[in-house]
């Protein structure tokens, strides 16, 4: 009886975690935003913080093994044409990747190295920890967000 | 065109060689294709294992010699009997030439380490640094200004004057730190410093620059300048400028890469090589063919005359600089295909990938290949004798130390550049 009670009990709290989702879910598809988020964004603001993009936040951990050896930009062939370019580009794009979105928008040396790149993958085959970098310029070329005013 | 010693590269390394055969009197032609680690670095002076974990352990520049000789056998401070005279023949070569931006001053040299203030809020440790970086200690001034420019965004004065009494909060007597905002914007919004140095050169922005600061002082108690790592690119002194007129004390927070102190430490070089007669060529070298019995032949990548010496130093630096790269996943050097060591073990078709590790904060091995020299700096093989008769090289290509780590690189340089230089000038003598 006691486990009878007990599995109803479960079964009711499971019903009710997935009705919330449901319906949270079912909301957000009509642009509803829970209060928390709201509130985690407002924070953000405050402190002057662009909120990232998920496709952002899911290359985050790839991105996070380089270990800046340097290899790409001496293999790059758009860092050995250009000397104003010359061996800045990647730091540069993954110092506004880590500090947030709201730099890059006014990152001119890094939107000029985004638009030349033409995907050689001439970096690919040099990487040692096998990074994709065309994927990731084109994902932060599609998210470059208008200046702060 | 023809030279006693070809240099190539013009790095802190390759400069450092190419001062030490011009003194030994031959005719020296340095080859260099752009700017690489030298001009990328923080410009910190970091002579030994100047790494803050290991203060305690290796106190003074002797100590953490040694103790890097003991620990590592096929470090390049382990090859040279004793690395401490090299160091500061090449110290006190590059003083005076130097001397607008550092104080190389070897008694200085050999103290331990000190902990200079860092662009992030953090404490970097060097044992020499730019004459205008910011050293923490108890006698200084006590409220330090975090200058945050309206124009400058990557440099969060709040967070780091936060950060740093953070750090310090435990050291009595240490300064404190406030955050000052400047709403200086002359134009644009900068993100790169150099950008920013580059504007500050300009004698009006610079004196825009002072009259807000000067307002933003009014009333405040602050009696040092903590500014980001940007006065001035071409005229180093602006801060000395700027201090004498704001009558304070005026510092730049060390950067960590694609600094201005880096990028003023490679003018420099370049200017004091132009002073003592090198001959500096601005070309790619493609090819270099040792092959006809002491008589170096380099072709340049665009085609122009090849250039003919009978000793040559390799100073092109490692991943970054273009001096060792990568084949087929496999590693090489690409100029005259010297054997590759893994510190003191050689490799052959060893795919790049497993030497890194993923984790960004793990020892990554593929930081320790490069090439191994004899006490000389000649270039050598996998059994121990020299490579090719009259092959040097020095710097960052040499292998058996952590390239990455940043504790040691400018000490290899030196000590390397210096025994290169001199090796290759007293045998390139008639």
């Amino acid at each position: 009886m006691k486990k009878l009670w007990a599995t109803f009990l479960l079964g009711l709290y499971l019903l009710r975690v997935l009705a919330r989702q449901a319906l949270v879910l079912g909301l957000r598809l009509f642009g509803y935003r829970p209060p928390t988020v709201a509130r985690h964004l407002a924070h953000c603001a405050e402190d002057g913080l662009a909120v990232m993009p998920r496709e952002i936040v899911d290359s985050l951990p790839a991105l996070s093994s380089c270990i800046r050896c340097g290899l790409c930009e001496a293999h790059c062939p758009m860092f050995l044409s250009s000397a104003s370019l010359s061996a800045r580009g990647p730091s540069v794009l993954f110092s506004c990747h880590s500090r947030g979105l709201n730099e890059l928008a006014y990152a001119q040396t890094a939107h000029d190295l985004l638009r030349e790149c033409q995907s050689c993958a001439a970096c690919l085959q040099v990487c040692p920890q096998g990074l994709r970098l065309p994927r990731v310029l084109r994902l932060m070329e599609a998210l470059r967000v208008p200046p702060v005013p | 065109m023809r030279g006693d010693v070809l240099v190539i590269g013009a790095g802190l390394s390759g400069a450092t060689a190419a001062m030490a055969a011009r003194r030994a009197g031959v005719r020296v032609v340095l080859a260099y294709r752009g700017f690489g680690r030298t001009a990328l670095s923080g410009g910190l002076f970091a002579l030994a294992n100047a790494a803050p974990s290991k203060i305690a352990a290796a106190s003074d520049l002797a100590r953490a010699i040694a103790e890097t000789r003991r620990l590592h056998a096929a470090h390049p401070f382990a090859v040279d009997p004793d690395p401490l005279p090299l160091l500061r023949a090449a110290l006190d070569a590059w003083r005076r030439p130097l001397s607008a931006l550092y104080d190389l001053d070897w008694a200085v040299a050999q103290e331990a380490p000190k902990a200079y203030v860092h662009e992030f809020g953090a404490l970097c440790y060097a044992q020499l640094a730019p004459r205008s970086c910011l050293a923490v200690t108890t006698q200084g001034p006590r409220r330090i200004g975090v200058v945050e420019l309206a124009s400058f965004a990557p440099f969060m004065a709040a967070a780091i004057a936060r950060n740093l009494n953070e750090a310090l909060a435990e050291n009595a007597g240490a300064p404190d730190f406030v955050p000052l905002p400047v709403p200086f914007a002359p134009r644009a919004r900068y993100l790169l410093p150099a950008q920013l140095a580059a504007a500050l050169d300009r004698p009006e922005v610079a004196a825009a620059l002072l009259a807000a600061v000067k307002s933003a002082l009014r009333g405040t108690a602050i009696e040092a300048l903590l500014f980001a790592p940007v006065l001035g690119l071409g005229t180093p002194d602006l801060a000395r400028r700027l201090a004498d007129a704001l009558e304070l004390p005026v510092f730049e927070a060390c950067a960590a890469q694609n600094s201005v102190f880096g990028l003023r430490l490679q003018n420099a070089l370049i200017a004091a090589l132009h002073a003592n007669d090198i001959e500096l060529v601005h070309e790619s070298v493609s090819a270099l063919d040792g092959s006809s019995g002491g008589v170096f032949q380099a072709a340049f990548a665009n085609g122009s005359a090849p250039l003919t010496a009978s000793r040559v130093v390799l100073a092109t630096g490692k991943f970054l600089a273009g001096g060792l790269t990568v084949e087929g996943r496999m590693w090489r050097e690409p100029l005259a295909d010297c054997p590759l060591f893994l510190g003191a073990e050689p490799i052959r078709e060893r795919h790049i990938s497993h030497l890194s590790q993923a984790d960004f904060f793990a020892a990554q091995a593929m930081a320790y290949v490069g090439l191994q020299t004899d006490a000389a700096g000649r270039v050598l093989d996998e059994r121990g004798r020299p490579y090719c008769p009259g092959l040097f090289t020095c710097g960052h290509l040499l292998g058996g130390f952590d390239a990455f780590a940043g504790t040691d690189g400018a000490g290899v340089d030196l000590t390397s550049g210096w025994r290169a230089g001199q090796a290759a000038a007293s045998e390139a003598q008639p």
